[in-house]
């Protein structure tokens, strides 16, 4: 297929592309009818009804046919442009939509290719704007020759539009061997907690006369344990971690490589999380809780789920290096609470702990599982102290320190009582002084490119939730 | 009949001590809410009465009910004890730049949230809240283990404080 240069006017997609979108349904399906076909073959009603298998095959050529022919419109209605300065996007059959893309905030061009994608020549372009409103700008998918002179095009354009200065480069921070990606889920609890069970299985219906497993109900239990090991890697796989203007931006994957960008003002809770089988290599893993509502969808995550992976495993090293761009002059060592909180928590006493400064409060918990979490104190929502009755009986008391979130509260637990009360006086003064300072400057990069006008650090999207 | 104005709280149940309880200002909800909830408690009682009392006659005949009434009436009288102190200790204060509620007697919490981190202040009254004329405001913020609640406000009280939380928190609003 020769190249073709994108001239101005308006520009189909590549044919095959309903082909590539839909291939999560179509692979599904075809699944789904094959099993149903092997299984109603082995089944003993085969001869019975045969005219019955015939009406379900039908059926489901009928869905895929439907499936087709639905991928195949939304292909014929979709077109692009390029249009002076702004990228031009009109899609949908029933319901026109209309994407603008001025080119001068252009941020970034991506340009990802997933596996049947790949395997058929075609790439994604991805156009990511400044300012971070509304949804990155997707041509999908278009040759690859194609897809690279699109984004040289459009990356030419940004840069005459901006008197000659490239959009701001990343600056990598981090990447994550793939080796290490497998290791840390095969020593995840999940993991070894289904093979065990596989296992068990297994092993009860060999010893114990008279119990029988036949495979095929040990089968869904190891296809869920594949599926949640596969799900772990591909999320992680080639984890690289890069600092961008307007916040950090993840990539990863194995068969989708897909990109998302965290606004480093938006955090309102890190955590840093070390199981228990990882502790003797030193890996943890490191989280944030951001806040508002996400616009931007995340290829094959669902929307609005807040919580997102700063570092999916790694030494303590790149831990800190991390978390020293993230949160700064944050307490690393806590203290812990009274001898007699042993009585109240006897299992995890030695991993509680908790520290507070001007800017941030910690606390330290589980022992399986040992959690760290970090608030910081402009965005605390609430505090609240509480004392149970056994608590009430030693003296002692705990102070949550609710963050945005439905599970981000962390508790400086089981602290005597006096001690408590008079840090509860304190963190609502110190919140108050944290909120009112203005936004803190941003880390220092070590390249001299300034950044960007339009990207300002710190800034706050305005969201729905908060009016 | 209600009360207006500042009332403190009881010192019969003081709660957890914190700097806070010296600061003037303190306010309970109206003195209705015990008969409220005493109401409460009092209808449970009587179907668990009925209810129970049946069922253990007809299980284990009439000394199985005698039995069965007997411990629903001493859970009901240690109910009422408990609803009375639990009401006392309710308690909230409006300060400059943030809201306290403080309640409990098993569990003794206090909260404090920021007018500026509110996100929602409603006003709703259960079926018999409603017939005594009382409301209760609840305070949401981002984080949903944020548990402000005042029940057993008068209808006035109620508004009064409904409106001037939302106009302070609109004023002091933050982005997350």
């Amino acid at each position: 297929m020769t190249t073709r240069v994108p001239g101005d006017g308006w520009h189909r997609l590549h044919p095959l592309s309903p082909l590539v979108r839909s291939v999560r349904g179509v692979v599904g399906l075809v699944v789904a009818l094959g099993a149903t076909a092997l299984l109603g073959g082995s089944g003993s009603t085969a001869g019975r009804r045969p005219s019955g298998g015939h009406t379900r095959l039908v059926t489901d050529l009928v869905i895929l046919v439907l499936g087709i022919a639905v991928g195949v419109i939304s292909w014929l209605v979709t077109r692009w442009r390029i249009e002076g300065r702004t990228l031009l996007v009109e899609s949908g059959l029933l319901r026109r939509q209309s994407k603008q893309v001025p080119l001068e905030r252009l941020q970034t061009v991506d340009i990802l290719r997933p596996g049947l994608a790949r395997v058929l020549g075609l790439s994604e372009v991805r156009v990511r704007v400044a300012g971070g409103a509304g949804s990155d700008a997707r041509l999908a998918y278009l040759s690859s020759s194609e897809a690279e002179v699109v984004r040289a095009r459009l990356l030419a354009i940004s840069q005459r539009a901006n008197k000659g200065s490239a959009p701001p480069a990343e600056h990598l921070v981090l990447a994550v061997p793939p080796g290490r990606v497998v290791v840390s889920v095969l020593l995840e609890a999940a993991t070894l907690g289904t093979l065990a069970f596989v296992v068990a299985l297994v092993l009860v219906s060999a010893l114990v006369p008279g119990a029988s497993v036949t495979a095929a109900g040990v089968i869904p239990f190891v296809i869920v344990l594949v599926i949640g090991l596969w799900r772990r890697v591909n999320d992680s796989w080639g984890f690289q971690l890069a600092q961008a203007p307007d916040g950090l931006r993840l990539r990863a994957g194995l068969v989708q490589r897909a990109a998302e960008t965290i606004p480093t003002g938006r955090i309102q809770a890190v955590r840093k999380v070390q199981p228990l089988l990882w502790r003797p290599m030193g890996w943890c893993r490191i989280e944030v809780e951001v806040g508002g509502r996400q616009r931007r969808r995340r290829e094959n995550a669902d929307v609005g789920r807040q919580r997102r992976v700063l570092l999916p495993v790694g030494n303590s090293a790149s831990a800190e290096h991390l978390l020293s761009l993230v949160a700064t002059h944050i307490p690393v060592t806590g203290a812990r609470p009274p001898a007699r909180a042993l009585w109240k928590a006897p299992l995890s006493y030695h991993f509680l702990t908790a520290a507070w400064n001007g800017s941030w409060a910690m606390a330290t918990n589980g022992r399986v599982r040992l959690t760290t979490t970090w608030v910081p104190l402009a965005k605390v929502q609430s505090l609240r102290l509480v004392q149970g009755p056994l608590q009430r009986r030693l003296g002692l008391a705990t102070l949550w320190v609710d963050a945005a979130g439905r599970r981000d509260s962390t508790a400086l637990r089981d602290r005597v009582t006096p001690e408590a009360a008079r840090l509860i006086a304190e963190l609502t003064d110190s919140c108050r002084e944290a909120r009112r300072e203005p936004n803190p400057p941003p880390a220092p990069r070590p390249d001299s490119t300034p950044p960007s006008a339009d990207a300002e650090p710190g800034t706050v999207e305005p969201t729905g939730a908060n009016g | 009949m209600g009360h207006t104005g500042p009332v403190s709280p009881s010192p019969a149940t003081p709660g957890l001590a914190t700097p806070f309880d010296a600061e003037a200002g303190w306010m309970a909800p109206s003195p209705r809410l015990v008969v409220v909830r005493r109401a409460e408690v009092a209808a449970v009682a009587v179907v668990t009465l009925v209810v129970a009392s049946a069922a253990c006659t007809a299980a284990f005949g009439l000394l199985g009910g005698a039995i069965a009434a007997a411990g629903v009436v001493v859970l009901g009288v240690l109910g009422q004890i408990f609803v009375g102190r639990r009401v006392r200790s309710w308690g909230y204060l409006e300060r400059g730049e943030d809201l306290l509620v403080r309640r409990g007697v098993a569990f003794r919490r206090l909260t404090v949230v920021p007018y500026g981190r509110m996100q929602l202040v409603d006003v709703n009254a259960g079926p018999v809240e409603r017939s005594f004329g009382l409301a209760t405001v609840r305070l949401h913020t981002a984080a949903a283990a944020s548990d402000a609640r005042i029940p057993g406000l008068e209808g006035p009280e109620a508004r009064r404080l409904r409106d001037r939380l939302a106009s302070v928190g609109e004023a002091q609003a933050q982005g997350l």
